[in-house]
């Protein structure tokens, strides 16, 4: 049950954001951005959301002009998948209060930070949106505080 | 709930968009390349930022932290946007270790985009992310946890894991730290197992899985599941508690409500638990047996709950209900689980449902048809709605249904579904014929009540999809024609019909050429058949198929000058016109035909006897195995074995010389399994075909007779035997610490080692490739006289997909360094035995240590070893390359280890070097000279040592190296 990258791509098929949980090359990772981006925005919506791409599985779905794309392992459990990419539009919602793909672009930085509060190692990390929200808040307290240097912080 | 998946359009109306970046001049900065009117522009206002971040960082000494981290934010920016960055990367690492959060996130967060696992930067932060992990800031140790776990590399793995583990199992550690331990430690187990012992943590996890939190406990699982699928064995103590876990979920709904997803208990949590439970047998305690039984029960009568309620209950009560399908057909223990799953199945193939379902309902309905012929007639009843989905629109759907059709049937069904394939296959699209022709082809073999069936079938294939039938396909056809009498006449006439269709396929040619040859001379007292219309068909074909094909036509037609003498005047000219045929192969088989059919009578029918039958062995068993391999695209190019090839072994007869090579193709045999060589024009040196070629036979026919052996022979995929003492590959992987030393359709054998102080380890990794089980596996490692090598066991089984480790222990000593340690592997897959033997790049350098001498010392210990006369070799050498002192140096120093004195040699094209060959009791101390002469690409090696051994196998590196 391993996630091997996580993939944003707008409509136009401009990358937005890309995690890699297994090591590629640069090149490697290019060409997979290239190949499996047009498998997934060639799709019509009305398909299944899952494409077999070498020996992985991609789960993709399309959020209005944002394509959020998934590559497992080829046994994992799809729909799985698809409700995490669904869990983290959730948070994104929440936290930006009716997400853009603007908010994306301009935060790029939050949207990485959330990922990695729901997601590391390539494996499911925390699945309560309140959970995460709240260590996404305090995260925040703490950037805006100024003197958050000297004493041991807690969470 | 507003549905989310209209959210996420590209702006919102309502706000404008400036979002919560806290840091404006990375704002404007995104705002300004967004201007961008094309990707000119962008690039332009890209290198512009650049240059002057570049500038700041160089300038000004004393650059605050608030400036870093913008900097720093740009050019991550910069880098997604696609763009190289050659710099930065240190300022980055630099925010690691600020005090400030928002500076030490950035750092981070700069780290996981730009670094990777790999990445020449990476040693230098394991000293922050240790301080991180050690401190006692809550959000310094997440950050640390959470880098580690998305890049952490071999090297962290040794000198982090312990920290990690601790903190996985110190009572005081928080939840929220706990669940990023639990993963991180995962990462590090995956890249570097030796760091944790999964025996050790089998009683540690039984404590952990005690964690009442439900996210921590959905991290735990995830490490568990991820050591479990590698050693089950270890974990299997852990099966009790979770079916507890999953009872405690699903049938006492305990849990708290801020882990329910869209009213389902964590689904997450439920598939883990379940999937674990799907790498273990039955439970045996009648009690946990119950519980887990009711569990599944009430797992699969949930489905109905879900009528009305959105896409996302549905697919979070799914997703659990497949995997709980896909744990009882593992399980296999209740019959009565399996039916009911079967049903809900089927009913989820309904063109009515979601099409994710479909996808998924038929491919656990292929589990399901898999477990044996009960459960498949579970499956057939709904073959008509499987049909159906066989025409979806949707790809991923056909082809799952394709597979399910496959898996399916059997020798009832058999009939219809390969009928309902063909049908299907006339309309199916490019992407998927390949594979479909390749089913059909195997089912109707599998399932053939009686041959011509097939025959007929294939015929269909060739007409339908004639591109997509693949050499393997009609080679099987020739066999099994071959093999069964009561089948020649049949296939001989529907080939001939076939090849009156003027848009006859040239595979269809090539099979209707060999079987006329052999069986049409069962149909020629049919006015309709005769010889003239046999000959005359295939011949219309001739001038438009490619050489392989005219050189098959031109075997059927001197098979038909040996039964049918009254066309011998229509087919001897072709032969002599094609005597002089510009493609070898052509020209020799016309040639040798030519000799034959103007020599002797009783030569040319003892030459032309028909074909004897393929051996059992090959029939049975290889053959079609060979074929369902190809099912798995991976194995594409496995090289299947040919009616060429197959002849029985023992034979030496003449004819099969002549008969046997409709195509000259690489063997998977190995060579030394071809039929042994007799010449029938007698005692000829084998000559390879290229000589052949360049005209060099006129009077020579004798040469002619032997051509197919060696051409078959020359390119065994186990070719390794032949391979030069130093092959490039071995070159390659001798001067690497980690790489791939074999590679085949099978397998793939990797190494990881380490040398130091005249001992040796080395990781040798077998991963299986092939999609089959490999059993019977075994390795035997062959030293060499420098090397004493041990070995530990490894396993009889690989499974498809997995992976063995073997763990090689070395020491070295003084020898001959002439040679390779080798690695004989044996295996068994899918009923073939194979074996090959593999090199393994250890050679003398690795055992050696840096010797640092004084640039005088150089001289006078040089002077020293000249004395020694056999100690002291030169040798003069001649490069393939230009010469080019600075790779060389690296190759010698990096690669081999040798230590570069410069300010010895004034020369700047000469390299003078030292290395100190070390065992476990004793160290050689070496001194070498290489000369380079530019101009003739030459080099002159001089090495000096105290001993014999050490200086010739010093220069034979040196001089492998620069050739």
């Amino acid at each position: 049950m391993t996630f091997h990258f996580v993939l944003l791509l707008s409509r136009q098929g401009k990358t937005r954001l890309t995690k890699w949980y297994s090591t590629f090359t640069p090149k490697e990772k290019q060409r997979m951005i290239r190949e499996v981006g047009s498998m997934v925005l060639n799709r019509s919506p009305k398909l299944c959301n899952f494409l077999e791409y070498k020996d992985y599985k991609i789960i993709a779905r399309r959020y209005a002009s944002l394509y959020f794309i998934m590559c497992v392992d080829k046994n994992d459990n799809e729909l799985l998948t698809l409700e995490i990419t669904h869990h983290y539009v959730k948070i994104l919602d929440r936290y930006f209060g009716n997400v853009c793909e603007l908010d994306l672009i301009f935060n790029f930085h939050k949207a990485y930070y959330i990922l990695d509060e729901l997601m590391i190692a390539g494996e499911l990390q925390e699945t309560s949106e309140k959970t995460v929200l709240r260590l996404i808040a305090t995260q925040d307290a703490l950037q805006e505080n100024p003197g958050d240097g000297g004493k041991p912080g807690t969470i | 709930m507003v549905d989310l998946r209209d959210r996420l359009n590209h702006d919102h109306p309502s706000r404008p968009c400036y979002g919560r970046s806290n840091m404006r001049g990375l704002h404007v900065f995104i705002t300004d390349v967004r201007s961008a009117q094309n990707k000119e522009e962008e690039e332009a206002k890209v290198n512009k930022e650049m240059a002057k971040i570049r500038k700041k960082f160089k300038e000004a000494k004393q650059i605050d932290g608030y400036a870093r981290k913008k900097y720093v934010s740009k050019l991550m920016y910069i880098y997604m946007l696609g763009y190289e960055i050659d710099f930065g990367y240190m300022e980055a690492v630099t925010l690691l270790s600020a005090t400030k959060f928002s500076e030490k996130l950035t750092g981070y967060l700069a780290m996981a985009v730009l670094l990777h696992e790999n990445h020449e930067m990476l040693p230098l932060v394991i000293q922050s992310l240790q301080n991180d992990l050690q401190s006692r800031n809550d959000f310094h140790q997440s950050l640390a946890l959470c880098a580690i776990a998305n890049i952490g590399s071999k090297e962290m793995s040794e000198s982090l894991s312990p920290i990690v583990q601790k903190l996985l199992i110190a009572k005081a550690t928080k939840p929220t730290i706990k669940k990023k331990a639990a993963l991180c430690l995962l990462r590090l187990y995956r890249k570097f197992p030796e760091s944790v012992s999964p025996d050790s943590w089998s009683d540690k996890i039984l404590l952990l899985l005690d964690e009442p939190d439900l996210g921590s406990l959905t991290a735990i699982m995830g490490l568990l599941l991820g050591m479990a699928t590698d050693s089950p064995k270890a974990f299997e103590s852990s099966t009790n508690k979770v079916i507890l876990l999953l009872s405690k979920i699903v049938l006492n709904r305990e849990y708290s409500k801020d882990y329910v997803y869209y009213n389902i208990a964590n689904p997450w949590l439920q598939v883990k638990l379940l999937r674990f439970l799907s790498l273990y047998d039955p439970p045996t305690d009648s009690n946990l047996k119950g519980k887990l039984q009711e569990v599944l029960k009430r797992i699969l009568s949930s489905s109905d709950t879900a009528k009305g309620q959105t896409i996302n209950h549905k697919n979070a009560l799914n997703c659990v209900l497949f995997e709980a399908i896909a744990l009882v057909v593992a399980m296999d223990d209740d019959r009565d689980l399996i039916r009911n799953a079967a049903t809900l199945l089927a009913k989820f193939v309904s063109p009515k449902e979601h099409s994710n379902i479909r996808y998924l309902a038929l491919a656990a309905l292929s589990e399901v048809a898999s477990l044996d012929s009960e459960t498949r007639n579970l499956v057939t009843k709904h073959q008509e709605t499987v049909l159906q989905a066989l025409r979806d629109v949707d790809i991923s759907i056909r082809k799952r249904a394709l597979d399910l059709l496959y898996g399916m049937c059997d020798k009832s069904t058999a009939k219809t579904i390969v009928s309902e394939l063909l049908n299907y296959l006339a309309s199916a699209d490019f992407a998927i014929k390949e594979e479909l022709v390749l089913k059909i082809a195997i089912l109707a073999e599998k399932y053939a009540a009686d041959y011509s069936w097939y025959v007929d079938v294939i015929f269909q294939l060739i007409s339908l999809a004639g591109d997509f039938v693949t050499d393997d396909i009609w080679y099987r056809v020739v066999q099994i024609v071959t093999n069964h009498e009561d089948i020649q006449e049949h296939a001989a006439k529907l080939v001939l019909n076939a090849l009156k269709n003027p848009e006859c396929h040239e595979i269809g040619v090539k099979v209707g050429g060999y079987i006329l040859g052999e069986f049409g001379h069962l149909i020629a007292d049919n006015p309709a058949y005769g010889p003239r219309v046999q000959f005359e068909e295939l011949h219309k074909r001739f001038h438009n198929i490619s050489n392989v094909g005219k050189c098959i036509l031109l075997s059927t037609y001197v098979k038909f000058v040996n039964i049918y003498p009254d066309i011998a005047h229509l087919i001897k000219p072709i032969f002599h016109t094609y005597s002089t045929s510009i493609d070898a192969e052509t020209q020799q088989r016309a040639f040798e035909y030519s000799r034959i059919t103007t020599g002797s009578d009783d030569l040319m029918q003892t030459i032309l006897d028909a074909m004897p039958q393929f051996s059992e062995r090959a029939q049975g068993g290889a053959e079609r195995n060979d074929l369902l391999e190809d099912v798995e695209p991976t194995s594409r190019n496995v090289s299947v074995a040919s009616p060429q090839t197959s002849g029985p072994s023992t034979s030496n007869s003449i004819s099969q010389l002549l008969d046997i090579n409709p195509n000259p193709q690489p063997s998977a045999f190995p060579p030394n399994s071809q039929p042994s060589t007799v010449n029938p024009f007698g005692q000829m040196p084998q000559q390879q075909p290229s000589n052949l070629s360049q005209g060099n036979f006129g009077g020579v026919p004798q040469n002619a007779g032997v051509q197919a052996i060696p051409a078959i022979g020359q390119v065994g995929s186990f070719g390794n035997n032949n391979r030069e003492p130093f092959s490039e590959q071995t070159k390659k992987n001798s001067i690497i610490s980690e790489g791939v030393c074999y590679q085949d359709e099978n397998i793939q054998i990797g190494f990881k080692s380490e040398y130091s102080n005249g001992l040796g380890r080395m990781m040798l990794y077998y991963g299986n490739t092939s999609g089959f089980q490999l059993t019977n596996f075994r390795t035997t490692v062959v030293s060499v006289p420098f090397l004493n090598v041990n070995a530990q066991p490894v396993g009889p089984v690989i499974e498809p997909r997995t992976q063995l480790q073997q763990l090689l222990t070395m020491i070295s000593s003084l020898g001959d360094f002439n040679s390779f340690p080798s690695l004989e592997v044996a295996f068994v897959v899918n009923g073939r035995n194979v074996q090959f033997s593999v090199k393994l790049p250890v050679i003398l350098s690795k055992f050696v240590e840096p010797l640092n001498i004084q640039g005088g010392d150089f001289f006078v210990q040089w002077k020293q070893l000249e004395s020694n006369g056999p100690h002291n070799v030169q040798q003069v050498v001649k490069s393939s390359k230009p010469v080019d002192i600075s790779s060389i140096s690296k190759v010698l120093n990096t690669g081999l280890r040798f230590t570069l004195l410069t300010n010895v040699d004034p020369n700047l094209n000469n390299i003078v070097g030292t290395g100190n060959y070390a065992t476990s009791t004793s160290k050689s101390p070496f001194l070498f000279r290489i000369e380079s002469n530019p101009d003739h690409q030459m080099y002159r090696i001089s090495v000096r040592s105290g001993n014999p051994h050490v200086a010739s196998g010093v220069t034979r590196l040196l001089e492998a190296y620069l050739s």
